[in-house]
């Protein structure tokens, strides 16, 4: 891992007086995928979220595929980039939701290619035909021109992933993908996560799901109270965590 | 046909007959002058009525829109300033008597005798006619309510969805005119055709102004021929028939916004140009 896809710099965010990320720093290697568990409220979707800045920080840096993310620096002091520069950085970071969040009014389809129709000014037809090829993947192209409130959980979570995948971002977020599903759509939309792995794609996943984690990820991160308590591959954290608390933690969710 | 519920389909039926007999015996023993309405019916003093009131309806309307979507723009707004204003359109214009208004606005020049700008000034009663009197305090009025009813429709639309659109790189302005716009008009144009049919008869008001409006004109021909009851009835039936009119419209407003692809791109486009500034709803998922 020489070259760090996503670097986390003594990342800092409080609410008031309620510090929320204390001194995290964790760098994410280029195809690399890294699981981060913790109890809820320990800060592990916060911190995802100010990957690609839909939370502004308080003090600390990103920097995604090198870019620093939000935030322009010169002369020791830090200024926020303007819109049209955040909109730009967003477009090259999937983000997977544990709502989905697919555009209600919208077709499968349209809901695939509305970004990259409206934001990389990419040719409807072009954007039709990579959309289905993502549908494929995700094993959905019958439902192509479904609108969402007729699709299961499981497969409007899918749309939610190829709908990232359609701008062909560098990095994927994964925010509690499979918490707001049933059972049985869990492993569906696990099976489409598990195939990106295969394919290089550097994630970074919030989960509950620590089997999952144990599988799929490079390495584990566990969070409690704002901090990283403990990283390293998932043989170590999840099969042998040294911490009191990731033992503690994961002897409640095993 | 059997009905599944023979208890209901008893209870109506009985209801429907009771109430056609009702009528038949009004219609029979009533001292009211059923041949007069049916003269009055089409007198053209009560057809141009007709043509000032569906005037009065459709100009108050299309200004109350424009006067609510402006404030409901203010209201979602992050910045306190035009909220505030928006605020206080809404409660002030809501809370004033419709009747109340519209003779505040035909005295206009009591509170501001002469207006514009420098140099450049008018009488107020030049300008203030009754009928411009009433296009302002019904505008007005529609505004406060209007601006609530986008103002709920906007903020109906999932935040979820507004920071999915915004994660992916979309810029403010299009996550407003393409996300949030066609889902929040599928809960406004209904409400729309509700206040169209509720404005029909509140122009009824402006009669105290004196604006030859369909019951002014009823009003004019009852103070000559003493038939107060019959020419009643005539405004009242034109206006039933006005409101049937717009109910029709408003199914088939509703119907075609159903139809999604309607709801979620010609409406859209339509609206696109009217509302492309107002995008104060996604300052919620920006950073802060």
């Amino acid at each position: 891992m020489s070259s760090a896809m996503i670097s986390i710099k003594n990342l800092h965010k409080s609410y008031g007086a309620q510090e929320v990320l204390r001194n995290i720093s964790l760098d994410v290697g280029s195809g690399e995928v890294v699981a981060i568990v913790g109890p809820s409220g320990s800060g592990k979707s916060t911190l995802l979220r100010c990957v690609n800045f839909l939370e502004t920080f308080s003090s600390g840096s990103i920097t995604v595929g090198g870019e620093m993310i939000g935030y322009r620096e010169s002369g020791g002091k830090r200024r926020l980039l303007d819109e049209k520069e955040i909109d730009k950085q967003r477009a090259e970071i999937g983000m997977v939701f544990q709502r989905f969040n697919l555009f209600a009014h919208m077709s499968v389809t349209q809901n695939l290619i509305e970004a990259p129709v409206q934001v990389r000014n990419v040719k409807p037809d072009a954007a039709r035909l990579y959309g289905l090829e993502l549908l494929q993947k995700v094993g959905l192209e019958e439902k192509r021109n479904a609108y969402p409130e007729h699709l299961s959980g499981g497969q409007q979570q899918r749309v939610a992933i190829a709908r990232a995948l359609a701008m062909r971002p560098k990095v994927m977020l994964f925010d509690e993908p499979t918490s707001a599903l049933d059972p049985e759509s869990v492993g569906e939309v696990l099976a489409v996560i598990r195939q990106l792995t295969g394919e290089g794609m550097t994630m970074m996943i919030v989960t509950h799901e620590i089997g999952f984690a144990r599988e799929v990820s490079d390495r584990v991160v566990f969070m409690d109270d704002g901090r990283i308590v403990e990283v390293g591959p998932p043989s170590d954290v999840i099969g042998n965590p040294q911490n009191e608390r990731t033992r503690a933690f994961l002897s409640k969710v095993l | 046909m059997m009905s599944s519920r023979p208890g209901f389909t008893l209870i109506t039926s009985l209801l429907s007959l009771l109430a056609a007999a009702g009528v038949v015996y009004m219609f029979a023993t009533s001292q009211v002058m059923w041949d007069e309405v049916l003269t009055y019916l089409t007198a053209p003093a009560i057809f141009y009525g007709i043509y000032v009131t569906v005037g009065l309806t459709i100009l108050s309307m299309f200004l109350g829109i424009v006067l609510g979507v402006i404030s409901a723009l203010m209201s979602i707004s992050p910045s306190p300033i035009p909220k505030a204003f928006a605020q206080f359109y809404v409660w002030l214009f809501r809370g004033i008597p419709l009747l109340v208004l519209i003779i505040f606005c035909y005295n206009f020049a009591l509170f501001a005798p002469r207006i514009g700008f420098g140099e450049f000034s008018v009488s107020t009663n030049v300008v203030m006619t009754s009928f411009t009197a009433a296009v302002l305090a019904l505008s007005l009025h529609e505004g406060a309510y209007m601006s609530e009813i986008v103002r709920g429709g906007i903020l109906s639309v999932d935040k979820g969805q507004i920071e999915a659109a915004r994660a992916l790189g979309i810029s403010r302005r299009k996550t407003f005119r393409r996300i949030v716009l066609p889902q929040a008009l599928t809960v406004v144009i209904p409400a729309t055709g509700n206040q169209t049919i509720g404005m029909l008869k509140a122009t009824s008001l402006v009669s105290v102004i004196g604006v030859h409006d369909l019951l002014t004109q009823a009003q004019f021909i009852y103070t000559k021929n003493y038939l107060i009851i019959e020419l009643l009835i005539v405004a009242v039936v034109w206006y039933l028939g006005l409101a049937a009119v717009a109910s029709l419209g408003q199914r088939y407003l509703e119907h075609w916004i159903s139809s999604r692809k309607a709801g979620g791109c010609l409406v859209a486009r339509a609206v696109r140009g009217a509302a492309g500034s107002g995008e104060g709803v996604i300052a919620e998922v920006k950073p802060s």
